[in-house]
């Protein structure tokens, strides 16, 4: 990865943190409550990270010689869905996503470098989304979740 | 007994420390790389740091509150003897900072909070995690990322 693409990557994100975002540290707004049951989502982060995972094998059975360098990125993916799926078990039977099967079948599957990258990106800016509703613990572990995805899209870069 | 703004509050002053820390951990090791495009990283990262503590700043003054002073002195966490130990501390100051980010997260997603802390916090997490993986990919290339940062 070139130096200007890592400067440009992880500067993009620090100006996305605007000055105004921070305004009003005393003067809360209500934040809904944390809903009974499978919060809404979850079903979606764990189709998330299965989707990733069946594209970087994808991608490896492709080109193998990309496994060295994608094997590290699987890894974690495996790690987010195995903490994703012990959480589920915590909430009780996790319904299907919306759409996820249909999801699977009509997203092209990554077989390239270029398209794992904007896999990667993809499922970083919807579990970031998805740490914006998500309460305490959760939220904070699926915005780790976003960050590392974001990682991979700069590592890919 | 803490309030829960009370500990949102804590959580962003705490933020804002390892911001300091970590504009003062850039200007420590950088002297000590050799690399010339390591040297322009460390620059570049240490201006993220120096732009996002003042924005942390001024938010915490916007909304009524002090922000913590800078400390005086920050001692290494080891002493710095060459580029390694530079690359090092690099990626224990991301590392902390993520870690301080990660948790404001938590805690405004906790209880009330105002609209675009949590947005914001996920944003400097992420970056964070970026710049870590920088230094990450120098020190254990066939490792450079990790699953959770920030925890």
């Amino acid at each position: 990865m070139s130096r200007r693409a890592w400067l440009g990557s992880a500067g993009v994100v620090a100006a996305a943190a605007s000055a105004g975002a921070l305004v009003a540290l005393v003067r809360p707004d209500p934040v809904s409550g944390h809903p009974p049951g499978v919060p809404d989502w979850l079903p979606a982060a764990l189709a998330r990270e299965q989707q990733l995972l069946h594209g970087l094998d994808a991608a490896i059975r492709a080109d193998p010689t990309l496994g060295v360098r994608l094997a590290p990125l699987r890894a974690d993916h495996a790690a987010h869905l195995q903490v994703l799926q012990v959480l589920s078990s915590r909430y009780g039977p996790t319904p299907a996503a919306g759409g996820g099967s249909s999801a699977r079948a009509s997203t092209p599957t990554p077989t390239s470098v270029a398209r794992v990258r904007q896999a990667e990106l993809a499922a970083s800016r919807a579990t970031a989304a998805a740490a914006l509703t998500a309460a305490g613990g959760d939220a904070g572990l699926l915005a780790s979740i976003a960050a590392c995805e974001a990682t991979h899209a700069a590592v890919l870069t | 007994m803490t309030s829960p703004t009370q500990t949102l509050n804590a959580a962003a002053q705490a933020a804002l420390g390892t911001e300091y820390a970590a504009v003062f951990y850039y200007g420590a090791l950088g002297p000590q790389l050799t690399d010339a495009g390591q040297i322009a990283v460390a620059r570049t990262f240490e201006e993220q740091h120096r732009e996002l503590r003042d924005r942390t700043a001024a938010a915490l003054v916007a909304a009524g509150q002090s922000p913590v002073p800078p400390q005086t002195d920050y001692p290494l966490p080891f002493a710095l003897a060459g580029s390694v130990d530079a690359q090092r501390l690099a990626l224990a100051t991301e590392t902390g900072c993520a870690a301080a980010w990660r948790y404001l997260v938590t805690t405004a997603a906790s209880g009330p909070a105002p609209s675009g802390l949590r947005r914001a916090a996920i944003d400097a997490l992420t970056a964070s995690a970026i710049r870590a993986t920088r230094w990450r990919g120098i020190l254990h290339p066939a490792q450079p990322t990790v699953p959770f940062p920030g925890s």
